[in-house]
């Protein structure tokens, strides 16, 4: 859904250093950023100025906001900036899921900011001040592990369970904690579908599947 | 925007703001001294004196969010007992018995540590305040001398050595020391400093030059009296303990006397009368060099930098020779756990960036900068600080992760 003049004026008050333009189909919001915020576990109060564009497809939420490092104010040897500039906010499914219920402006909000910060306590301390994701397949895994909090064969099984059987209110839940869906992982489960295409999970799947398979012949 | 020199004065004054008060240092000079004439009243002879920044002048209040904060003086215990007439577990227990047998010493005693009897005193200011009691004899051993003497040390500077004790489990044994050479060599080469900071003194209370007389200038107890190399330690000192202790990896940081001894090792290439960011930035900037050893390999360094050898790496080992006891490598730890000496080199980086770059940076940020080395509350009884443009930094408690596909 495009972003209406209220929202972007919103953006723009909240980022002063940015401007507007429109193009193919998108928003797209250029110009400075600046930091300067407390992470309050650690007391550390970061600052910091960033060229950034940001790109919002008029497809949002199905289309993710990316966002650009625009004038190497990140470091280009940081790992989770791609060499065009692009930066790796997130797993891919975390990103979907917020994307559903929450605005453009929110997600620029939660996610750019939470790397910047992310980025500069890396820059200070050589570490994240809340991790970081694997790569690849298994940084979306990562996510689910959080997400279900639960560990990877009951992940499996959950995933199994709503490709090929579908959620029903009343099972047993995958998760064999011997309540009933509704009252187990059933919430998650539906927000996760509602959020993510199905294809998505089918291929997760079946890199996890091929994963254990690898492991099973190793033994 | 607030210029560059009013922000250096401003760091200078929270920095003076966190040096020892004279009434302070007194108190633990009189509370040694207390523990020597305890001693002596037990019969046992000894010479009770500071080591370490107490005895430099680079003291520094230590951070005050830190669990363990609190102001330690070193003191060594120096007992006049030959060292071949006695052992290094009946010198550590002589004192600890001695002490453990009066009532109020007894309840400041903590349990024994390695090398030291802690005794723990009232709260300054809501930080703790301990004396470590050292104990020690004159080191006698003649062969561990004549070892220094082909290493090029100067007799005088081992005519002071000490043995300290060194317990290990149940285990005692000698360590060799020499706090009181290590004092005079740090005075001798601050003594240059110390005159330029005095000329510097003179002449801003006249507003003018003229000849320069030691004696206009107010006498300030030499204790209390900083020259340019002993606020820089300070200023990296303190802040050293904010970096490690906010970001919980204080077990990668440095011993103090490390970057002391590096500063001074250092400064003694700089000219004197550079003021104290000036003298900063020669310091970090040479810091930075040494820091290439990270990156590049032990030729490829030695090849662009020369001259640079104060620290060396030789076969992928660190090493920064104690300069008065050549034998001793001060960066052994960092051949022990590598992450210390990559951790050395990222806070000296982002020192450059607290004290250096930020002098150039909007006022927000550089008071955001003072408020995460120095505390909210501290920043605004020290300074004028509505004099900057102001925006408090937003709180954010990262709860995303990055990614890569």
């Amino acid at each position: 859904m495009r972003m209406t003049e209220r929202e972007i004026q919103d953006m723009l008050n909240a980022y002063p250093g940015l401007t507007y333009q429109r193009k193919q189909e998108a928003d797209i919001f250029q110009g400075s950023i600046e930091i300067c915020h407390n992470e309050t576990n650690s007391n550390v109060i970061l600052t910091g100025e960033f060229g950034i564009k940001i790109v919002i497809d008029d497809k949002y939420p199905e289309k993710i906001p990316i966002v650009y490092d625009v004038n190497d104010s990140i470091k280009s040897d940081y790992i989770h900036r791609y060499s065009d500039g692009e930066l790796c906010l997130e797993s891919s499914i975390r990103l979907q899921l917020f994307a559903k219920k929450n605005s453009q402006k929110e997600f620029i909000d939660f996610f750019l900011i939470n790397y910047l910060c992310s980025y500069l306590y890396y820059d200070r301390y050589i570490m994240y001040p809340n991790g970081e994701r694997p790569h690849g397949f298994w940084g979306e895994y990562d996510f689910l592990f959080e997400y279900f909090n639960l560990a990877i064969d009951k992940v499996v099984l959950i995933i199994r369970y709503i490709l090929f059987h579908g959620i029903k209110r009343n099972d047993l839940c995958p998760c064999g904690s011997g309540r009933l869906v509704k009252r187990c992982h059933g919430m998650k489960m539906i927000e996760l579908t509602n959020g993510i295409k199905k294809e998505g999970l089918e291929k997760i799947y079946v890199e996890l599947l091929n994963y254990m398979k690898g492991e099973i012949n190793e033994r | 925007m607030i210029n560059r020199e009013q922000r250096e004065k401003d760091i200078l004054k929270l920095i003076e703001g966190l040096d020892i008060p004279q009434s302070l240092y007194e108190k633990a000079i009189e509370h040694y001294n207390a523990v020597a004439a305890f001693l002596h009243k037990h019969g046992i002879e000894s010479d009770i004196y500071p080591q370490g920044s107490y005895s430099l002048g680079t003291v520094v209040r230590p951070y005050k969010e830190s669990e363990d904060a609190a102001y330690d003086l070193d003191a060594v215990c120096e007992i006049k007992i030959n060292k071949s007439d006695t052992t290094a577990e009946e010198i550590k227990k002589m004192v600890g018995d001695a002490l453990k047998s009066d009532g109020t010493y007894r309840k400041m005693l903590q349990e024994e540590w390695d090398k030291c009897w802690t005794l723990e005193y009232a709260d300054v200011n809501g930080i703790g305040f301990s004396v470590d009691i050292v104990p020690a004899v004159a080191e006698e051993d003649i062969v561990l001398k004549n070892n220094l003497e082909t290493e090029g040390v100067d007799f005088k500077v081992y005519n002071s050595q000490i043995a300290i004790t060194h317990k290990d489990g149940e285990r005692y044994t000698w360590k060799t020391s020499n706090p009181k050479a290590y004092q005079n060599w740090f005075k001798k080469l601050n003594e240059s400093f110390v005159k330029a900071e005095r000329q510097k003194l003179a002449k801003r209370r006249d507003g003018r030059l003229y000849v320069l007389n030691e004696a206009t200038v107010e006498k300030i107890p030499e204790t209390q009296e900083r020259s340019a190399l002993q606020r820089v330690i300070q200023i990296v000192k303190y802040h050293a303990d904010v970096y490690y202790t906010k970001g919980n990896i204080k077990e990668y940081k440095s011993a103090s006397v490390i970057v002391t001894t590096l500063i001074a090792l250092l400064a003694q290439e700089a000219d004197p009368s550079l003021e104290v960011f000036p003298l900063l930035s020669y310091i970090v900037g040479e810091l930075e060099i040494y820091g290439e050893n990270l990156s590049l390999t032990e030729s490829a360094f030695a090849k662009r930098y020369e001259n640079k050898n104060i620290i060396r790496r030789i076969g992928g080992q660190w090493i920064l020779r104690n300069p008065l006891n050549p034998s001793e490598n001060l960066v052994d730890s960092w051949n022990q756990e590598p992450r210390k000496a990559q951790y050395f080199f990222q806070w000296i980086r982002m020192l450059k960036k607290d004290y250096l770059t930020s002098l150039d940076t909007e006022d927000e940020k550089f008071v955001a900068v003072l408020e995460n080395n120095f505390g909210k509350d501290y920043l605004q009884k020290s300074l004028n600080i509505s004099a900057y443009a102001r925006k408090d930094p937003v709180n954010i408690s990262v709860a995303s992760k990055p990614y890569r596909s």
